[in-house]
């Protein structure tokens, strides 16, 4: 009997074993099963896609090579919105103004006769191909690589010659344990006379168990040499970020679910009542909460997190240092967007992902930090026509028409001289110089990168001549561009990591690079996207479990 | 003669309008949305055959030039300007060397596209200059001009030979004005041919904008 049980046992044991194996080592899958996987799993994810609603970001910078090699952003586009991807990548996208009636009358055909970039034709560079069929490509396996910690296949992918046109040609990496297409790389085939395929190299992320989603794409051509012809000197890089994919984030009936009473009951003896100046107070603080609350609703503010409380250290540094007393408490926040930009919503200072990715150090930010810290400081008050809700009924697109935070010239000026008093006291008073290089910096490319240095909701920070603190401009070193022990400003992305479902912040993890030559310093530029891939921490459990059933 | 021209020309817009917009229900270019748009220009120079009729004397065949310049402002529309000078040694016999000068502009539908054939309906509209013989003997004729509106639809079929050149043949109707043996005006009923090679034109980066809706 018990020699019975013992071969059950085995049994059961090389039976899992077995299904493990199926599972864990691809490698006895044939490379046309591995394909025919691929293209259920691109099926399944296409599918997801169209349940998501995700915010897209691009950023465009046009390109120019100067007679010296020199390469440098000649001008720039950007364009926010929400992904709908069922009948095709629609955006419904995020603008400050809309075009003027008398535009449209002087000429009605202005956008028909220039040459255009297309949001809805980034947001397709998510996709590969929205109906992946094995029969319409030519797949060759070219290697096994490592992205992060997902082991990838990496497969060469072309269409057949009869097959329709528009489909994916390129390469894909197909992580090993789920046959998920990871990244891919390449273009979409035929283009016509009047459109225009860009090169594209898109990412996707495992956001949640058995979920892969696209979160970057970095777009580049370089110049006539791989070039339509149609197309002269299309020079140009650009990304594409994704997020706000958790649909919890978007849904208004979440504060429903998840209301918490904590101390309900207020046990303070005798201070029942408000006082005018304490209502008033309240009234301003509601104001502020309700665009706060707003703003993160709709996927552009990141939620409290990790980022937020290194720049509460910096402008707790600048409040104790100058023993300002503020009431109520000073908070900060992180916009998701890139333009360059800083604001105040009452008491809540504002930063924008952007401008921390570029600021080339904490000197920098307490710079950022102190003029808006001035606003509150000098009391410049947040607008109480959003103390009403019904102010915030209107298209999560038009978000950026209905709300306001610019301050006027003489509100900006009376910063900025705060501002300076602030910092002379503070514990960054000897190390503002790369500040003022970064105003430097910020100036000499406002003629050129308008859509960055264009605020959504705040006030400028450079135009024309003038910057914001020209005090520290004027004081600052000389702009020197060779020499790369003066870095006054870093490419895009440089600092803050996004989780594309949670919308949670983190700060980039890499390590300090030295610069080899001037060209390395890019600032303000867009650069190429080479994150680290690895599994979701659910997935990860699954795999310390043990394979699932197929 | 007037009315007949117009209904002829009422009936020609609207079905050029119906087909264009049933046609357009469907979508030329399947596939992913392109990031990048914008109007693609051309020129096109080509050899242009005309068959005029002559008011109770026959046809007379012309031959010449045709010139034009296309814009495509979408996948499926655009717009041509097109100008044309046909003439003949000899109007029916007659020595006068006869010719048709045509400035006309208009629309421009693709119907289809495969792989590197398009093919494309249009409508014209603009002046023709006409200038014709009318014999009414074997000894004797009329000559003279008349520069009134013309118009013209027809189609053709396009064939990408590279991607900046590309070879037209186009056949139209062509509508013009002449005199008859009584020297009154009467319209005509033309047929023109031209083949003709399409020269894109490239574009440029500072051009570009982004498009937002």
């Amino acid at each position: 009997m018990r020699g019975f049980r013992t071969i059950v046992f085995l049994l059961l044991v090389s039976s899992m074993a077995g299904v493990a194996a199926e599972n864990k080592v691809p490698a006895s899958l044939s490379f046309d099963q591995t394909v025919d996987r691929v293209v259920e799993r691109e099926h399944k994810f296409v599918e997801t896609m169209q349940r998501m609603h995700p915010l897209a970001e691009t950023y465009i910078q046009n390109l120019h090579e100067d007679s010296d090699r020199n390469v440098e952003p000649v001008n720039d586009q950007y364009f926010l919105g929400r992904v709908d991807l069922n009948n095709g990548p629609r955006d419904s996208v995020f603008q400050k103004h809309h075009k003027g009636f008398l535009r449209h009358v002087v000429n009605p055909f202005s956008a028909a006769l220039s040459t255009r970039f297309l949001p809805q034709g980034f947001a397709q560079m998510v996709i590969l191909d929205s109906d992946f069929q094995k029969n319409n490509y030519h797949f060759s396996f070219v290697r096994r690589e490592f992205l992060g910690e997902a082991r990838c296949i990496v497969i060469d992918v072309q269409p057949r010659e009869k097959a329709p046109k528009g489909l994916f040609t390129g390469r894909i990496w197909v992580e090993d344990r789920d046959f998920n297409i990871v990244r891919f790389n390449g273009t979409y085939s035929g283009h016509s006379d009047y459109t225009y395929y860009l090169h594209f190299d898109s990412w996707r992320f495992n956001l949640q168990a058995d979920m892969w989603l696209p979160s970057y794409v970095y777009v580049e051509e370089s110049g006539t040499q791989h070039n339509s012809a149609l197309y002269h000197d299309l020079y140009l890089k650009a990304q594409t970020r994704l997020w706000a994919y958790d649909p919890e984030q978007l849904n208004h009936e979440e504060e429903f679910t998840q209301i918490k009473i904590d101390n309900a009951v207020d046990d303070r003896p005798a201070a029942k009542d408000n006082a005018p100046v304490e209502a008033q107070r309240k009234w301003e603080r509601m104001a502020e909460d309700n665009a706060v609350d707003h703003l993160q609703k709709i996927g552009v503010l990141a939620p409290p997190g990790d980022v937020d409380k290194i720049l509460q250290t910096v402008v707790n540094n600048l409040i104790i240092t100058n023993k300002l007393r503020i009431e109520p408490d000073v908070r900060c926040r992180v916009l998701l967007t890139l333009p360059l930009e800083s604001f105040t919503i009452g008491h809540t200072i504002v930063v924008s992902r952007g401008l921390l990715d570029v600021l080339p150090d904490e000197a920098s930010l307490a710079m950022i930090l102190a003029h808006e810290l001035a606003h509150i400081a000098l009391g410049h008050h947040v607008d109480t026509r959003l103390a009403f809700n019904d102010r915030f009924f209107f298209a999560d697109a038009d978000a950026f028409q209905h709300l306001h935070f610019e301050r006027n010239a003489a509100d900006e000026e009376a910063a900025d001289n705060k501002a300076m008093e602030l910092l002379e006291s503070s514990p960054y008073k000897d190390k503002l110089g790369n500040a003022g290089l970064f105003l430097k910096t910020l100036q000499a490319h406002s003629p050129v990168l308008t859509n960055l240095i264009s605020p959504r909701l705040g006030s400028k920070m450079a135009s024309g001549n003038t910057t914001r603190m020209a005090a520290l401009f004027n004081s600052a070193p000389t702009l020197e561009r060779q020499r790369l022990d003066q870095v006054a400003a870093l490419p895009i992305g440089s600092r803050i990591k996004l989780d594309p479902w949670s919308n949670q912040l983190t700060m980039v993890n890499a390590n300090p690079v030295a610069l080899v030559s001037p060209r390395e310093k890019m600032p303000f530029e867009v650069t190429p996207f080479f994150p680290f891939l690895s599994y979701s921490q659910t997935d990860k459990k699954l795999v310390a479990q043990g394979p699932a059933n197929p | 003669m007037r009315n007949t021209m117009r209904t002829t020309g009422t009936v020609c817009f609207f079905v050029f309008v119906m087909v264009a917009s049933a046609l357009a229900q469907s979508r030329l270019v399947s596939g992913p949305s392109p990031a990048v748009a914008g109007p693609a220009y051309d020129i096109s120079i080509g050899y242009s055959y005309l068959s005029m009729p002559i008011s109770s004397a026959g046809r007379a065949n012309l031959n010449g030039l045709d010139f034009s310049g296309n814009v495509a402002v979408s996948p499926r529309w655009g717009a041509t300007l097109d100008s044309s000078y046909l003439r003949t040694s000899d109007v029916l016999s007659t020595p006068h060397q006869g010719y048709v000068l045509s400035l006309q502009t208009g629309p421009v539908f693709s119907l289809m596209q495969h792989r590197n054939t398009r093919v494309f309906v249009r409508a014209l509209g603009g002046m023709a200059l006409v200038d014709g013989a009318v014999p009414v003997s074997a000894t004797s004729y009329f000559h003279g001009w008349s520069m009134r509106p013309s118009y013209a639809v027809g189609g053709g079929v396009e064939r990408s030979v590279s991607e900046q050149l590309a070879v037209r043949v186009i056949g139209d109707y062509v509508r013009t004005t002449f005199y008859d043996t009584a020297g009154a005006t009467q319209a005509q009923n033309n047929l023109r041919l031209t083949v003709s090679f399409a020269f894109r034109l490239k574009q440029h980066p500072h051009r570009y904008s982004a498009q937002v809706r």
